[in-house]
C-alpha cells in the first residue's frame, strides 16, 4: 500500500516536469521541479550503564527527504522518506506520501494518502523537531517508536466557536506500529483543538484525541509476542502554552508542554498511563535550554487475570528526566548536547544518557507548523 | 449521552448559521486582509469604505518571524483578498496559515492573491546566478524591504485599487479615485522627506540589519555595511572589529537600527564607532506615533535630520 502510494505521488510530482517542458527540442526541463530539502540528524551519545551499541557511538539516527509540490489547481503534494540505520541496515519508511486538496469548499480541509495521524502534540512532529533527541517514553512506547503514520483520509474543519477550534477526523488502513494493519477493520480516530490567544505574544491550546483501530497482536507485549487481539482505543489531551516576545527578533521565548496517553485495549484490563511535560526558554537569541520529565505506568486493574491470560505481561513503571542546551546559529542547523536519565523503578534498573546531537536542513523546507 | 449529543450538534449548527449571518451582513464590503502594517494602512485608504481590512504580522514584530497563531488562519479563512509583501518576506508564517485557513479564493494564481511586490519595478539585490546560505538567510528573489520607499508605497495602491476593481467592479471608479487622491496627497510630501532626511547623505552610514537598502536608494544615502552582514546570522567578533574599523575611518556618525534589532549589541557597536544609535520605525506602528505610513516618514525623515544635524554640529 505505502509502496503504491509512493510511486503514485513520484509519477504525479514527475508530471508537472514532464509536461511542463521549456526545452521542446531536448525535452528536459526543470521549470516546475518540487520543493526539495533534506534534513539530517547525526547523533553521538554514550550510556552510563549499558553497552548497547545503539547507545554507545556516534551514527546518522535519521535523514528525512522532502519534494513538496503544486500538483494542479485541485491539489498539492506532499512526499517524506526517512531513512535510519537498522539492526539489519539501513531502514526506509515513508512518513508522508499525500496529497491535500486546495479547492474543497466551506473551509474544509482533506488529506488523502500516508500521513501523520494527528494524535497529541508530539506523534505528528518530525524527528528534526524534537524537542529532546529521543521521543518521550509515553509516545515511543503506547504509539510506537515511529509515531503515528498511516494511510488513508483525514477531514478537518475549523468549528464555528469564539475561540480557534479545529476538529479533524480520520480513517486509514491502521497499518501502524500499534494497529494491525492486516486486518481488513479500518482504523478511525480525531483530535479536537482548541487555541485561545492569550494576548498578541501567548497562546494556550487544549487539545484531546481518539483512536481505535484492530490492536497490533503484540502491543503492550515486553518481549514483542503476539499476546492481544480484538480492538484498541487510545485517548489523549494536552495542554501547551506558548510565548514569543516581539521585544525584538529572536528575543525571549517559552513553549510549555503536556500530555497524557492512555490505551485502552479491549481485551486486557490493563489501565496503561503515559505521560510527558516539558519547557523550552529561549535565552539568548541563538540558545535554547530545555527540561523535561515523563513516565509510563502499565498497571493491571487485576493483575492476576491478567497474568492468568496473558502470561508475558509485568507491571512497568518507568520515569525519565531530560535535560538539554541547544545552539541554533542559523535556521537551518541547531547542535543540541543533552543529558537524560531513565529508571525503571520495578526493575530496579536505571541509566544515564549524554548525547551531542547536529541538526541541519538544506534546500527548500517548508515552515514548521506552530 | 445521545441527549448531550444533540444538544452540542444543534449548538453547533446554530452558531454556523449565526456565523453565516453576520457574513452576509458584511458581504458587501470587500475583506482584505494584509501580511504587513504598511499594507493594511495602504488597503484602507484604497478600500475605504467599501472595504474591511484586517492585518496579521502587528508592527512591533520583526515580519520576517511572526508565530503563525492558528486564530491568524481564521482572519485570512474570512478573506476575499489578500494583499502580502512577497520576495518570499513572509515565507516563514504565510504557507502555513495559508494551509490551516482552507481559503481557495486566495490561493497563488486566484483574483484574491495579490503579491504587492509586483507593483515594485526595480527589485534590489536580486542574486545573480546560484544563492548559497552561506551568505546568510537571503532573499533569493530580491530585497524585500521595498515599502520603505514611499514612492513603492505609491505604485502598491494603485496595483490595489486594480485588483479591488476587479473583485468589486461597482466600486471600482471609487477604488481607484481613492489611489489618486493618496498619490496626490503623498506625492509632495514625499518630496518634502526626501528635503529633510537626503541631509544623511553627507556621511556614510552603518546600518545593524540589511534592510534598508530602499530607503538609501530613494535618499541617496551611503550605507557602508550591516553589522549582522550575513542575514539571520550573528555577526562574528572579527567582522565587527572590522567594521569598526572601516566606519571610524569613513566618518560615520550613524548606526541605523530597526526596532526589533538587538538594540544592545547596535548601541554597543555605534558607541565603539563613536556614531549616534538612531532607530527607525521599519513599520508603520512599529514604534510610537507611527501609526500611519505617511507618519513613518514623517518619524524616519526628522531622526535622520537629526542625527545629521547632530553630526554637523
Amino acid at each position: 500500500m505505502r509502496a503504491m502510494l509512493t510511486i503514485a505521488l513520484a509519477l504525479v510530482l514527475a508530471a508537472g516536469a514532464v509536461h511542463a517542458q521549456s526545452s521542446t527540442v531536448t525535452g528536459i526541463s526543470s521549470k516546475f521541479n518540487p520543493a526539495i530539502s533534506v534534513n539530517a540528524l547525526l547523533l553521538g551519545r554514550t550510556a552510563h550503564a549499558s553497552d548497547d551499541p545503539a547507545l554507545n557511538g556516534f551514527d546518522l539516527q535519521e535523514s528525512e527527504v522532502q519534494f513538496t509540490s503544486v500538483v494542479d489547481p485541485y491539489w498539492k503534494a506532499n512526499l517524506i522518506t526517512a531513512f535510519a540505520p537498522g539492526e539489519d541496515g539501513t531502514e526506509v519508511e515513508i512518513e508522508v506520501a499525500s496529497l491535500e486538496s486546495r479547492t474543497l469548499p466551506g473551509g474544509f480541509g482533506l488529506r488523502v494518502g500516508q500521513n501523520h495521524l494527528p494524535f497529541g502534540k508530539h506523534a505528528p512532529l518530525h524527528t528534526h523537531q524534537f524537542p529532546f533527541v529521543d521521543a518521550p517514553l509515553a509516545v515511543s512506547t503506547f504509539l510506537g517508536p515511529e509515531g503515528l503514520s498511516d494511510a488513508g483520509l483525514q477531514l478537518s474543519h475549523e468549528l464555528p466557536l469564539p475561540w480557534y477550534a479545529d476538529l479533524t477526523g480520520y480513517v486509514g488502513s491502521g497499518n501502524t506500529d500499534i494497529l494491525d494493519g492486516g486486518s481488513r477493520q479500518p482504523a478511525w480516530g480525531a483530535r479536537l483543538s482548541n487555541l485561545f490567544d492569550l494576548s498578541m505574544e501567548s497562546t494556550f491550546e487544549l487539545g484531546g484525541s481518539w483512536l481505535r483501530g484492530p490492536v497490533a497482536h503484540d502491543y503492550l507485549s515486553l518481549d514483542g509476542s503476539d499476546v492481544l487481539s480484538g480492538d484498541l482505543d487510545v485517548f489523549g489531551a494536552d495542554a501547551t502554552w506558548k510565548w514569543v516576545s516581539s521585544s525584538r527578533t529572536r528575543g525571549p521565548a517559552a513553549t510549555v508542554t503536556a500530555e497524557v496517553v492512555l490505551p485502552r485495549p479491549d481485551a486486557s484490563s490493563q489501565r496503561p498511563v503515559g505521560w510527558y511535560a516539558y519547557g523550552q526558554y529561549r535565552i539568548a537569541g541563538y540558545w535554547w535550554l530545555g527540561l523535561g520529565v515523563g513516565g509510563i505506568d502499565r498497571r493491571s486493574a487485576d493483575p492476576l487475570v491478567d497474568a492468568a491470560d496473558f502470561g508475558l505481561f509485568h507491571w512497568e513503571k518507568a520515569r525519565e528526566s531530560k535535560a538539554n542546551v541547544t545552539w541554533v546559529p542559523s535556521e537551518f542547523s541547531a547542535v543540541r548536547l543533552e543529558v537524560a536519565r531513565f529508571d525503571d523503578r520495578l526493575g530496579d534498573t536505571s541509566d544515564t544518557l549524554v548525547s551531542l546531537q547536529f541538526n541541519f536542513t538544506i534546500g527548500s523546507h517548508p515552515a514548521h507548523l506552530y | 449521552m445521545k441527549r448531550n449529543l444533540a444538544k452540542i450538534v444543534l449548538t453547533l449548527v446554530a452558531a454556523s448559521l449565526f456565523a453565516a449571518t453576520g457574513a452576509a451582513q458584511a458581504a458587501d464590503r470587500l475583506n482584505v486582509v494584509c501580511t504587513l502594517t504598511d499594507l493594511g494602512w495602504l488597503a484602507q485608504q484604497v478600500g475605504g469604505d467599501d472595504a474591511q481590512v484586517e492585518v496579521l504580522c502587528p508592527g512591533a514584530y520583526d515580519p520576517h518571524f511572526l508565530p503563525a497563531r492558528p486564530s491568524l488562519a481564521r482572519t485570512l479563512g474570512k478573506a476575499d483578498l489578500l494583499c502580502y509583501n512577497g520576495l518570499d518576506l513572509e515565507v516563514g508564517w504565510l504557507p502555513v496559515l495559508m494551509d490551516k485557513a482552507r481559503n481557495p479564493r486566495v490561493r497563488g494564481g486566484e483574483p484574491g492573491d495579490l503579491d504587492c511586490s509586483r507593483a515594485v519595478d526595480r527589485v534590489l539585490e536580486v542574486p545573480a546566478g546560484a544563492v548559497s546560505r552561506a551568505e546568510g538567510d537571503v532573499h533569493p528573489y530580491g530585497n524585500p524591504h521595498y515599502l520603505l520607499d514611499p514612492r513603492n508605497g505609491v505604485k502598491v495602491a494603485h496595483l490595489m485599487a486594480e485588483r479591488m476593481a476587479q473583485l468589486r467592479p461597482e466600486a471600482a471608479d471609487r477604488f481607484r479615485r481613492r489611489a489618486d487622491d493618496l498619490d496626490a496627497d503623498l506625492a509632495p510630501r514625499i518630496r518634502a522627506w526626501h528635503d529633510a532626511a537626503s541631509v544623511a547623505g553627507a556621511h556614510p552610514l552603518v546600518i545593524h540589519t540589511k534592510q534598508w537598502e530602499y530607503l538609501a536608494d530613494w535618499l541617496g544615502l551611503q550605507l557602508l555595511d550591516a553589522v549582522e552582514n550575513r542575514p539571520g546570522i550573528a555577526p562574528s567578533p572579527k567582522h565587527v572589529d572590522e567594521l569598526i574599523g572601516r566606519a571610524t575611518a569613513a566618518g560615520v556618525v550613524e548606526l541605523i537600527a530597526a526596532p526589533w534589532n538587538h538594540l544592545d549589541a547596535a548601541g554597543k557597536a555605534a558607541s565603539r564607532m563613536n556614531a549616534a544609535l538612531v532607530v527607525l520605525p521599519a513599520a508603520v506602528d512599529s514604534q510610537p506615533d507611527t501609526g500611519t505610513y505617511p507618519a513613518m516618514f514623517d518619524v524616519i525623515a526628522a531622526r535622520l535630520a537629526a542625527g545629521a544635524k547632530g553630526a554637523q554640529r
